[in-house]
């Protein structure tokens, strides 16, 4: 072998390369060297490593690392794997339920039948996984009435970390910050109007840094559907009203075809699938910005069950 | 700046260890650094190229050549690096990314950066370190520490085949 000299590239080039490499990889280059092991732990560097991981995956057909994540019915029981079937993996959970998940970090509560419950942020890639207490002020049965709470998990660009946002549904949020490891001071009020009991509300979907959730309630024996919505950048929650006016049988759930976050609408046999946008400026008038909702696919009677979008931007689906 | 009409304007580029090349203005502007001496009128006669070696310009001057013969087309000119890149060994693309830095040409540096860490993806960490030149500063203690924390990293690793 030939021997070349020392400092082969200089040192920024190198970070160059290893922002370009997966973590599986990175993991195992922090034995290089103690120079190595400092850049790869370093903070700057896992946000510039997601900001180019990110930018990859907008092209998603090459999205080999894109972890698939399935949950089972009861939700109790969950799998992931890969893209890639020569990489696949299958974890199987026991007391564990999928709450939410965001650029491939998924949270999880685990519930522990004597001593109240704890929530888990588990990254599958990197294999680690750190534990969370819930949110007493939040949580009033020890934890053991988190069907009752909402969360959502988003990036907050602004400090470069991970939050988690949970909430009654009916006037107070708090927000864990990863970092810090710990809940906000003072709990919040949400200040949007939820009419009546929450007759349910579905798993938070996290979208372009803010969390999404279709909120169905009832009140004076009647009931209706909205989507709520928390601004990360505005600290700020919003509720919107659905594209279509819905009745008793009909169900609005959202779900992720590609990069895109979707809203869909199924009644027997009428269906229909929307965009979800933010689209920046006026609304309210506090120089925020509303959600749209673009329409991806017309009314139609068959049953469908949209898959994902191919490159065309055509929405596959399974009839 | 390139004549308007006519004949094409050629430049000629002089490597560090003395050999001179031919290449089409509108080919070589594709590096910043050349493009800023042209606009600045001193590409007159020979552009010296103190950080990049005669086998290396030679490469870049190829790929030069055949990307600006590509219209705009961002698919053509992505299999057209691909292709380009695909057979060279490390040295070769370290070399590279030197000279892509030096000349400044975004698009080359990111194909020969993405290149270099597919090419190491699957590689120990023996071979990172001979390839890279960097000493290992661990004890003993402090390395097995390290390596047992990601234990499962070093799964699927390439067997090194290479010296």
């Amino acid at each position: 072998m030939k021997n070349r000299e020392n400092d082969v590239l200089p040192y920024d080039m190198i970070e160059i390369i290893l922002l370009q490499l997966p973590v599986k990889s990175l993991l195992r280059f922090k034995s290089v060297s103690k120079s190595w092991e400092a850049t790869i732990s370093d903070r700057k560097f896992a946000a510039n490593h997601l900001r180019q991981s990110k930018k990859k995956n907008d092209s998603f057909d090459d999205g080999q690392d894109d972890l698939l994540l399935w949950v089972g019915k009861s939700s109790m029981d969950f799998l992931v794997f890969n893209l890639d079937p020569s990489k696949n993996c299958r974890w199987e959970m026991k007391s564990l339920s999928v709450l939410c998940y965001c650029d491939g970090l998924v949270l999880l509560h685990r519930h522990l039948p004597y001593d109240g419950s704890i929530y888990r942020l588990w990254n599958p890639s990197s294999k680690s996984e750190v534990n969370i207490s819930c949110d007493p002020r939040i949580h009033r049965g020890g934890g053991h009435d988190y069907a009752d709470v909402a969360q959502g998990l988003y990036y907050d660009q602004s400090v470069e970390d991970y939050k988690i946002v949970v909430t009654d549904m009916k006037n107070r949020y708090s927000i864990y910050r990863m970092r810090k490891k710990l809940w906000s001071d003072e709990m919040k009020e949400m200040e949007i109007d939820i009419p009546g009991e929450v007759v349910w509300c579905d798993k938070g979907s996290s979208f372009e840094g803010d969390t999404y959730w279709v909120v169905r309630t009832r009140a004076s024996g009647k009931e209706e559907s909205f989507l709520v919505c928390f601004d990360s950048k505005r600290e700020k929650f919003e509720k919107w009203g659905m594209p279509i006016g819905d009745n008793d049988d009909c169900k609005f759930y959202l779900t992720y075809l590609g990069s895109r976050l979707c809203l869909a609408y199924s009644k027997t046999k009428m269906n229909q699938l929307w965009f979800v946008k933010r689209v920046a400026g006026g609304g309210s008038g506090s120089g925020g910005s509303w959600v749209e909702f673009e329409e991806a696919m017309p009314l139609s009677r068959n049953y469908i069950k949209p898959l994902r979008l191919t490159n065309d931007k055509e929405i596959a689906r399974e009839d | 700046m390139a004549a308007e009409t006519g004949t094409p304007t050629t430049l000629t580029l002089k490597s560090n260890d003395d050999e001179l090349f031919s290449v089409a203005e509108s080919a070589a502007i594709l590096s910043v650094t050349i493009r800023n001496m042209v606009e600045d009128g001193c590409a007159g006669g020979v552009i010296p190229l103190d950080n990049v070696d005669g086998k290396t310009l030679a490469s870049v001057i190829t790929y030069m050549n055949g990307i600006s013969a590509i219209p705009a087309d961002e698919e053509k000119k992505k299999s057209y690096r691909d292709k380009f890149l695909s057979d060279k060994d490390f040295e070769t693309l370290a070399d590279m990314v030197l000279a892509a830095n030096y000349l400044n040409m975004s698009c080359l540096m990111d194909a020969v950066s993405a290149k270099i860490a597919q090419v190491m993806e699957k590689k120990s960490v023996g071979w990172v370190r001979r390839k890279f030149g960097i000493e290992n500063d661990y004890t003993p203690e402090e390395e097995a520490a390290v390596k047992e924390e990601h234990k499962w990293t070093f799964e699927g690793v390439e067997t090194d085949d290479d010296n």
